[in-house]
């Protein structure tokens, strides 16, 4: 494996294919917006991680349950209003708003002219206007106060949030009107008042013009709030304990004063980031939030489309720095930290700097990075695999593995692919052992005759060829049984075809007879009359039947026999054996005969023996799917080599040789052999 | 032995044999056995030579090595084949490869026969023999041969062993006279079938082996009695005489 320098080919462009799958991946989901729950949630923990000391100057006269209890059920005559107002103006306060909509004529005329009398007389009042739908057709309408308390408030501002697709609210709009987007906020105007407000005033927009403009709602400067806290957290006094004195008069001087509902029967509540579920948010709290949010320059701006999607575009491809460096732990650690510590800042961001990018696209690819990265990883190690396999299979001489085509090995599992590595890893071993068996061969074996001869040649002025010619073909024996053997352990069992195995043991038995002879040995065959077949290798069960027999006539007393035979111990086996009179052999000794170069102690009495004799047997016994065996029994010794063969129908002979006989009889009859 | 009468045949008619072999001191030795024994011997080192000399003045005979520089044992078969086509020589492969795909290849290339080096003087002499046998054909049917203990009547198609005749079916005496008229060869099964199986369609190949493993039993061709029948791997057979019958 890698570290450091990424290595595999082609890994440069697999970098780059990565990088544009997770920008666009980014820009995608930045774009649709489809994770903006994501990015709300986001901004939520920001807002709660960031609470702010507020400021004592702004206080909230709360219309509570304390008070609706005291004063009665909602609404109340509008003189009580008039004479809070009285009391506060006394205490000269900087500003007053008051987040009442006074949208409608109240039954009681004088009870407007009072209030409207203490509006004009405290000259800081603002007064809200409300947007709303109408109920019938949905028609958006502005409900501005009523003409006298209009015409006596020091400014008229819009009241309102802008609810998220989460019900939430988190932005306001800081222009938004019908027509045209004129109306200012309460808080601002509110703000203006106390001469706290620096940027310039609203325009003023006459209502003629706003009638052509159309009925659509306009929508300028949307910002989001930077809430100091919890529901609560802005100092409140009771409406009631001010009406009946129990504050102290100068709490409120030089101070903003805004003047809402927060009990909770009257339903001005809205959901906020920072309240729970369970607690929402007074409308004159909120108006509080925005209003310092304002004063303090503390609105937060959301960052334009096209910014947010360059960015979530960079940021996208930052795990690539590290990703084709790593290996895969480090590379997992360090995108999931690079994912939460991307979303901890955009969290951040807005109390830090007052600037808001939604990041779930950014985050969306993050935790794409590495799995997506993982795969081009893997499919690069498939291929690799998959060419070092084919390398391996085109090069190593073992076919048993199951296929051997590429689409084969497409269809395998990762898993597979392993264990075929492994397989191969293993036949590398044995050939490294194989090899390691001929440079012996070659070293010790081949070379000790072949010295020998090339000594007596220089040696002496005339070599007897007499004395030449054992070690030479020994020399010659030996080279041939080791290429024998190579070609044995090559046989492939799918290549094979039917052999008449009767003719093969006949043919070998035919070879040794004149080794028999000068031995003074005779071979008697026990071989069936009819023939038998068997899938295998012609050559290589000749060759094992000869040195079976070569083995028996070595090690068989003088005139005695040797005997080859054939049978059938079960309907699925063939057995053929080559059987000598001999001392019985202990198991030890039995257990070496079939190992390379095991004849060893036995051989060594025979200069003629390479050792890998009945190595070889056993070999072609196990390429054939059968086993080589020897047992001793009664002053006899056999060995055995049993082959896979069901009985295969022969070809129709009678029939052929009945036909010839007489064409007249009919095919197919069963007719007697000869 | 068969020696001799090959050197009697050649002295009368100056057998022509083509050599093809790379190896100088090889091609040396196996010229002076092929002298020897009354053939007039060319040697050729190289392929492409060997097989422009067979085409301007046919041989009787071509002992070609397998590998050679320039154009292959083969591939100057195959150029024969091409350009002599029924005036070619019997055509004898030496080779240093003894695999079974080797060997069969050879055959089915054209090959008359084949010799696994290293070569051995009275195989390659018997070898040579046998393909120039044939070469000239049998002119009739032989009237009998004579092998010690077995004989063959080919006029009245009896085969008899120890004066006892030979009770055997018309198929098997069919190939029996056929494989005694070939002594020595390599026979393929196909040639076999064409010879014994001429009027039958569709021979299974192994309908031959049964046969052949039949006659084996019947006439004793084992070296006990003088004989070997053997299989050339999966190509076909050949029958010979061993040493001198037990």
């Amino acid at each position: 494996m890698w570290t450091g320098k990424p290595a595999w080919p082609g890994v440069r462009s697999e970098v780059l294919r990565i990088a544009l799958l997770l920008v666009l991946l980014a820009v995608a989901a930045s774009g649709s917006g489809f994770l903006a729950r994501v990015d709300h949630l986001l901004f939520d923990v920001g807002q709660r991680l960031h609470w702010r000391e507020i400021s004592g100057d702004l206080l909230i006269v709360a219309i509570d349950e304390n008070s609706l209890d005291r004063i009665g059920r909602w609404p109340w005559p509008r003189e009580w209003h008039a004479r809070l107002l009285q009391i506060l103006c006394a205490s000269k306060p900087a500003a007053i708003g008051i987040d009442i909509a006074f949208s409608e004529q109240s039954d009681d005329p004088l009870a407007d002219a009072l209030l409207a009398e203490a509006i004009a007389t405290c000259a800081n009042v603002a007064l809200p206007l409300v947007i709303e739908e109408t109920r019938v057709g949905g028609q958006l309408l502005e409900s501005p106060p009523i003409k006298p308390l209009a015409a006596a408030a020091a400014a008229i501002g819009r009241i309102g949030v802008h609810l998220d697709e989460d019900g939430i609210a988190r932005s306001v709009d800081l222009r938004e009107g019908i027509g045209s987007a004129a109306w200012p906020l309460l808080a601002e105007q509110v703000l203006r008042i106390g001469g706290q407000w620096s940027a310039q005033a609203a325009e003023a927009v006459v209502a003629s013009e706003r009638q052509e403009a159309g009925q659509e709602l306009l929508r300028q400067d949307r910002q989001r709030i930077e809430f100091v806290g919890p529901p609560g957290s802005v100092p409140r006094y009771s409406y009631v304990d001010l009406l009946e004195g129990r504050v102290p008069p100068q709490a409120f001087a030089g101070k903003l004063v805004l003047v809402g509902v927060t009990a909770t029967g009257l339903g001005d509540f809205v959901p906020t980031p920072v309240s729970g579920l369970g607690q929402p948010m007074p409308g004159v709290e909120v108006l509080a939030n925005v209003l310092i949010s304002m004063r303090d320059g503390r609105l937060i701006t959301t960052l334009p489309l096209l910014p947010t999607l360059l960015l979530a575009g960079l940021l996208a491809i930052v795990p690539l720095l590290w990703l084709p460096r790593l290996m895969p732990l480090p590379g997992l650690l360090l995108s999931t930290a690079w994912v939460l510590v991307l979303g901890l800042a955009c969290a951040l961001l807005p109390g830090l700097v007052q600037l808001w990018f939604a990041p779930g696209g950014t985050l969306l690819a993050g935790l794409f990075a590495f799995p997506l990265w993982s795969w081009r990883r893997l499919e690069a190690a498939r291929r690799h695999l998959d060419y070092e396999l084919r390398q391996l299979r085109a090069i190593l001489p073992d076919r048993r593995t199951p296929a051997d085509t590429s689409a084969a090995l497409r269809g395998l599992s990762f898993e597979q692919r392993i264990a075929w590595v492994q397989e191969a890893q293993r036949t590398m071993q044995r050939l490294e052992a194989q090899r390691n068996d001929a440079l012996a061969f070659i070293s010790h074996d081949l070379r000790v005759p072949l010295a020998s001869a090339v000594g007596q040649l220089e040696g002496e002025a005339r070599a007897d060829p007499e004395r030449l010619l054992p070690p030479l073909r020994r020399a010659l024996g030996m080279a041939q049984a080791f290429l024998w053997l190579a070609r044995a352990e090559a046989l492939d069992r799918r290549g094979m075809r039917e052999v008449e195995l009767t003719s093969v043991l006949q043919q070998a038995a035919d070879e040794l007879y004149a080794l028999a002879r000068e031995r003074r040995l005779s071979i008697v065959r026990q071989l069936p009359d009819e023939p038998v077949w068997v899938r295998g290798d012609f050559e290589s069960l000749e060759r094992s039947a000869i040195n079976l027999l070569q083995n028996a006539l070595s090690y068989a007393p003088p005139n005695t026999s040797v005997s080859i035979g054939l049978d059938r111990p079960d309907a699925a086996q063939l057995r053929f054996w080559v059987e000598n009179d001999a001392e019985p052999l202990s198991a030890a000794q039995r257990a070496g005969l079939f190992r390379r170069f095991g004849g060893g102690e036995r051989g060594a009495q025979q200069p003629a023996s390479t050792g890998l004799g009945l190595y070889f047997v056993r070999t072609v016994a196990e390429r054939h799917g059968g086993s080589a065996d020897v047992e001793c029994h009664a002053g006899k010794i056999r060995f055995t080599v049993v082959l896979p063969g069901s009985k295969v129908p022969a070809p129709d002979e009678h029939a052929d040789l009945r036909r010839s006989t007489d064409d007249r009889r009919p095919r197919g009859r069963s007719a007697a052999a000869t | 032995m068969c020696t001799g009468r090959a050197g009697c045949d050649a002295c009368v008619l100056t057998v022509r044999i083509a050599y093809l072999e790379d190896d100088a001191d090889l091609a040396a030795t196996v010229s002076g056995w092929l002298r020897d024994a009354g053939y007039e011997v060319e040697w050729f080192a190289s392929g492409a030579d060997c097989a422009r000399a067979i085409e301007s003045w046919p041989f009787d005979v071509c002992l070609l090595d397998w590998m050679v520089p320039d154009l292959s044992g083969p591939d100057v078969l195959a150029r024969l084949q091409l350009k002599l086509r029924q005036a070619m020589p019997p055509v004898v492969f030496s080779t240093g490869r003894d695999g079974e795909a080797d060997v069969v290849a050879v055959l089915t290339a054209g090959a008359d026969d084949y010799l696994v080096k290293p070569l051995s003087r009275p195989l390659l002499l018997a070898r040579l023999q046998a393909v120039m046998r044939r070469q000239n054909g049998v002119k009739g049917p032989l009237p009998s041969q004579s092998f010690g203990r077995l004989s063959v009547d080919h006029g009245r198609r009896q085969i008899s062993l120890d004066g006892q005749l030979l009770v055997l079916t018309e198929r098997e005496t069919d190939l029996a006279l056929y494989l005694f008229q070939n002594v020595g060869r390599a026979l393929s099964r196909e040639r076999l079938i064409q010879v014994v199986w001429a009027r039958t369609a569709d021979v299974d190949t192994r309908t031959v082996d049964v046969h052949v493993s039949s006659l084996r039993r019947k006439l004793k061709l084992n070296p006990e009695f003088g004989w070997r029948l053997t299989a050339i791997y999966g190509h076909g057979y050949r029958l010979e005489r061993e040493g001198s019958p037990a």
